[in-house]
């Protein structure tokens, strides 16, 4: 009797680890199913463009025709066995440091890198990707009324609870989201 | 009025606001229109607003005179039936 209350309180504990997991798993396999649509949509949209050249030109030669143009897939940014909430993160350095490189090269000269544009980019890559304009316009317009601290701290805030936002959009997904 | 100004009315934090106003919106309590402006003339984004629907309304004054009654819980202690079995 004295040993069951510790071994219950385990239990639940474990229970709960358990569960946070699960979830932590389940959004992972969310946000990996939405971007392997944006690529197929990606894909889709670029297969048509590449396709429509050779079909005319190889029209004569069957022979040659006949095997489809393999589509360049894009290539990943990490590797697969690579969370999709860390691939997040290193896609929003990636773009912060990108930016920055081509600010440069404009310039001519060194610029910071733009942490703000950065912590952005990730909070975005979270949202599904219809309303991911919309927010993104919404935030731009929030953050130029703020001054620059203020605006790495709301971005930040912003990105903090991105999943939140992204699990009240995916159970708010019926209602009209997306407008032109 | 738009994401920041109801964050700052709120004195939420940035990113607890947008989670909520996207649930309301959903459940069609809250409705939301861009800024009618060319945002390149403006030089900056369009602005998200945000409206009460009728129904959004009427949810948010039941909702906050039953803030605003505290007590409410003991009224209802009160007026359950005593006495007898349950």
């Amino acid at each position: 009797m004295t040993y069951a209350v510790p071994r219950v309180a385990l239990a639940i504990a474990r229970g709960r680890a358990l569960a946070r997991a699960l979830a932590r798993a389940l959004d992972d396999l969310d946000l990996a199913l939405d971007h392997a649509r944006d690529h197929a949509r990606a894909l889709a949209r670029a297969r048509p463009s590449t396709s429509s050249t050779p079909a005319t030109s190889t029209s004569s030669t069957p022979a040659t025709s006949t095997s489809p143009a393999p589509s360049p897939a894009p290539a990943p940014a990490t590797s697969p066995a690579t969370s999709p909430t860390i691939s997040i993160i290193i896609s929003g350095v990636v773009s912060a440091l990108s930016r920055r490189r081509r600010h440069r090269e404009r310039m001519g000269g060194r610029h910071p890198v733009d942490l703000r544009g950065g912590v952005v980019a990730v909070a975005l890559r979270v949202l599904p990707a219809g309303p991911r304009a919309r927010y993104a316009e919404e935030l731009l317009d929030e953050l130029g009324m703020l001054g620059r601290w203020a605006q790495l701290r709301y971005a930040a805030g912003f990105a903090a609870r991105s999943w939140e936002l992204r699990r009240s959009l995916r159970d708010a997904e019926p209602a009209p989201a997306r407008e032109p | 009025m738009y994401g920041l100004e109801i964050g700052e009315a709120a004195e939420l934090p940035s990113g607890t606001v947008h989670p909520i106003l996207a649930r309301l919106e959903g459940c069609g309590w809250l409705q939301s229109r861009w800024e009618e402006v060319d945002p390149k003339r403006e030089g900056r984004p369009r602005r998200r607003y945000y409206q009460l629907t009728p129904d959004g309304a009427e949810f948010a004054r039941t909702a906050l005179a039953r803030v605003h009654t505290p007590r409410t819980l003991v009224n209802r202690l009160i007026a359950r039936p005593t006495g007898g079995a349950i």
